[in-house]
């Protein structure tokens, strides 16, 4: 089936028995419960097409991977990890990834099918991703589907999408999701661990340090009363500063331009 | 239809400060025989300010903001207005804007970089004519400028802690660019900065302590609500309409989950939303402005002004790596978000610059930054360097493993920057037809093209000196241009020259007594700074103007 006639299939077939269906599921008591605690926000009831998913997962896992030792320990989170699916499965991705600029005009049907509700956004999401990556995968391994080939097939998959202009604003989509996921501390801070910062203080209020300076072992020092030259001369000092003035840049004298209180003239 | 006496609309530096300036002279001088209500888009943040909020605060932990890019939680403390048009073309300029939401306005969300716009500033002309009313220099708003500074508690950072507590220290980031900048033959200096008794009152997105910001719920509005001026937070003004003895302001109240119609009436309105927001509302009321009353008196000669003018203050963003000499220490996440800058480039250039954190994951997705080279040309003939090439020689895709371990050192070796300079006014703010508002950057004017120029290869080579590398940006990948400082819109002109602005140097409309604008829409130029602290000073004046009566009628004699 070609992509546009897939896209009129799912905008006249698809979308309402399985908005209807999600509803009953938002309104039920298989609703899903909230993983983090917004206020306005709803969570999309999963997709119940296990093939979908499971397409949707290997991309995931290929955009911002998972990374694990020769005994197969894992030795560092991927967005599948830190909540790709889960960041996918907010009501108000969309709207904030655009307002961002992470993603590009989606398919006229992707935004039809947001204007019905966001489980009918999802479900289309995921049936577009999986249509397209398994017809690229056919494409390069007849009869194959996408989470058949190999690490290196799907990469390949991967990159020919992202350079189709059709195909690349809901991997785009994804892509947004996966560093959102990995970098944005929604459901996790282990890609932020992961990229040189500190574990979050305490993860499930959402902060990352309460205030500074603090001790490397994480006690909060009181500036006032304690000496943070001696904390600084033991090495226990978790420091933001050095304390310490630059060199100054000969021949550039800033006498004409700043002011006595640090304004420019 | 209830009535005020003054409605504010939006709570940001302009509204806040009218609130705060003239309850206080209405509860001390007129014995509070006035009524005030600000009315606000978004939440209150301290749960405290509306006594009949129903948000809660920003976490549980109480008045603090939470590190998080969780969706919703940005949704509530910020919104973008984008051209979405553009930024579908590469290459085609178009322009993003970031602002503030709530009882607060941006100053929830910014870093509290306070400065003072340059002399020069003021004293810009273009094709001849003086861009700013001549009541405006630098000496007349210096006054103006101490008393917000006072009130917003404006340190000048410092580089030791031998005279200041130690929050007002600089951070390693900085101590790391004014190395870079000393190599380059350029000078980093401390910046001043509203700060409170925390050390890493940080950006709001780092999940540091909000009660250590110096936020306007702190200050001007904490005066405002003692004054007794109402303060309504999730209450949207749709439109406002003129009447014989002043305006209606209609819009919705979104407290208590329901979607509740008001209209207000009042005899002195003014606006403080911001740049677009404000510019927005009179392009949504402009149809009911006709005739002598007419919103933008370039009409008249059938010309525009509304909407036109929109500065992004000369933002330009760009990040890059530095190299391993000084790499293990710039920690970029701890301590205060911006707390140095490069002036050494203003005399001649007219551009600074600063040193800042950002979200590795906006730079993962090439937002402030891209991480990789474009393989696409450039429009409009906008040179670009080649594709970042991986081990063997291949373009690498900004996903995968290889992009993922480029990411691994950021905390380590990250730094961004960006400047700020004058731009010519190139934006336009537009209303669709759906009522959405949308910005435009159709075309970038030369002489800022120049500046731009100037300022990316002093920060290529602020990179170099440190042994890095700076990656491309998103105006030279994309024509982007992201600005979290828009200015104009509904620009000030001098009553003499009314058909050039919307409103006189006093804010007020020039057709319309009574109405005004007092935030960065009316500002008629670039500042080339961080424009909060103009924006506050200019409030003061205008305040202090109304309050005392001084070249014009005093808020006393308009509310006979």
């Amino acid at each position: 089936m070609h992509r546009r006639q897939f896209l009129q299939w799912l905008a006249l077939l698809g979308m309402a028995p399985s908005l209807s269906a999600c509803e009953s599921q938002q309104s039920g008591e298989r609703m899903r419960p909230r993983f983090w605690d917004p206020p306005h926000d709803t969570v999309i009831p999963p997709s119940d097409d296990d093939e979908d998913d499971e397409v949707m997962r290997a991309l995931i896992d290929v955009l911002v991977p998972a990374e694990y030792d020769d005994g197969g320990a894992m030795t560092s989170p991927g967005a599948l990890e830190t909540g790709a699916l889960e960041v996918l499965a907010l009501r108000s991705f969309l709207p904030a990834a655009r307002g961002l600029g992470f993603v590009r005009a989606l398919p006229s049907e992707l935004d039809a099918a947001f204007e019905l509700g966001a489980p009918a956004f999802d479900r289309a999401l995921r049936a577009i991703v999986r249509h397209d990556l398994d017809a690229l995968a056919d494409d390069l391994a007849p009869g194959a589907r996408f989470t058949a080939l190999d690490p290196a097939e799907q990469r390949s998959v991967i990159a020919e999408a992202f350079r189709d202009p059709l195909k690349s604003a809901a991997l785009l989509y994804v892509r947004a999701a996966s560093f959102v996921a990995y970098l944005g501390a929604v459901r996790s801070d282990q890609g932020l661990v992961a990229v040189g910062f500190p574990p979050f203080e305490d993860f499930d209020g959402r902060i990352a340090v309460s205030g500074y300076p603090r001790t490397i072992s994480g006690r909060l020092v009181d500036a006032n009363r304690e000496d943070l030259d001696a904390l600084r001369a033991r090495g226990e000092l978790d420091d933001y500063t050095y304390a310490r003035r630059p060199e100054p840049t000969p021949d550039d004298d800033l006498m004409d331009v700043l002011d006595a209180s640090g304004d420019l003239f | 239809m209830s009535f005020a006496d003054i409605v504010i609309v939006g709570a940001g530096f302009g509204g806040s400060i009218m609130a705060a300036r003239l309850g206080e002279h209405i509860e001390r001088a007129l014995e509070g025989a006035h009524r005030i209500v600000l009315l606000e888009r978004g939440e209150d943040p301290t749960g405290t300010l509306d006594p009949e909020a129903t948000s809660t605060s920003p976490s549980e932990y109480g008045n603090r903001f939470q590190h998080s890019l969780a969706p919703d939680y940005l949704l509530r403390w910020s919104e973008w207005i984008r051209d979405e048009e553009g930024a579908i073309v590469r290459g085609a300029p178009s322009m993003n804007v970031i602002a503030g939401r709530g009882l607060g306005g941006g100053s929830n969300v910014y870093c509290g970089v306070s400065l003072r716009a340059p002399r020069m500033v003021f004293e810009q002309t273009r094709e001849g004519e003086t861009l700013w009313p001549a009541y405006y220099t630098r000496a007349s708003l210096d006054p103006y400028y101490a008393k917000a500074e006072a009130m917003l508690r404006v340190h000048r950072m410092e580089w030791t802690n031998e005279r200041v507590p130690y929050w007002q220290l600089t951070t390693k980031r900085d101590f790391v660019f004014a190395e870079g900048c000393r190599r380059l033959g350029a000078t980093a200096v401390p910046l001043k900065i509203a700060d409170h008794t925390d050390a890493n009152e940080g950006w709001w997105t780092q999940g540091q302590v909000f009660e250590g910001r110096q936020s306007l719920t702190k200050n001007y509005l904490r005066v405002a609500h003692a004054s007794g001026v109402e303060l309504r937070s999730k209450c949207d003004v749709r439109e406002i309409v003129p009447t014989r003895d002043g305006y209606v302001v209609r819009g919705t109240d979104r407290r208590h989950g329901q979607e509740r119609p008001f209209e207000i009436e009042c005899r002195m309105l003014v606006l403080g939303a911001g740049a677009v927001a404000t510019t927005g509302l009179l392009l949504a009321s402009e149809h009911h402005f006709d005739g002598s009353r007419v919103l933008d008196p370039a009409i008249e000669r059938g010309g525009r002004n509304l909407g036109k003018h929109l500065s992004g203050n000369g933002d330009y963003g760009v990040t890059g790596m530095i190299g391993d000499e000084l790499a293990e220490n710039v920690e970029g996440f701890k301590g205060k978000p911006m707390s140095s800058f490069c002036p050494s480039f203003w005399r001649e250039h007219q551009f600074i610059v600063i040193p800042f954190y950002a979200e590795p994951v906006y730079l993962a997705m090439n937002q402030i930054s891209t991480l990789l080279s474009p393989e696409d040309p450039m429009a409009r003939g906008r040179s670009v360097a080649g594709p970042l090439r991986g081990p063997e020689g291949y373009a690498l895709p900004d996903w995968g493993l290889e992009y993922k371990r480029r990411l691994q050192r950021f905390g380590a070796r990250m730094m961004t920057m960006g400047c700020l300079a004058l731009d010519a006014c190139e934006g336009f703010v537009e209303r669709a037809d759906d009522g959405s508002l949308r910005v435009r950057w159709p075309e970038t004017d030369r002489a800022t093209e120049r500046r731009w120029s100037m300022a990316l290869d002093v920060m290529g080579g602020i990179y170099e000196s440190l042994g890095g590398e700076m990656f491309l940006d998103v105006y030279r990948y994309r024509g982007t241009v992201n600005t979290a400082h828009p200015l104009g819109g509904a620009r000030m002109s001098s009553r003499d020259v009314r058909e050039r602005g919307i409103v006189d140097e006093l804010g007020e409309s020039h057709s319309n007594p009574n109405l005004f604008i007092v935030d960065a829409a009316a500002i008629p130029s670039a500042l080339g700074v961080n424009p909060s602290l103009t924006i506050a000073a200019i409030a003061e004046s205008i305040a202090d103007r109304l309050v005392r009566g001084s070249g014009t009628r005093s808020v006393a004699d308009r509310l006979v």
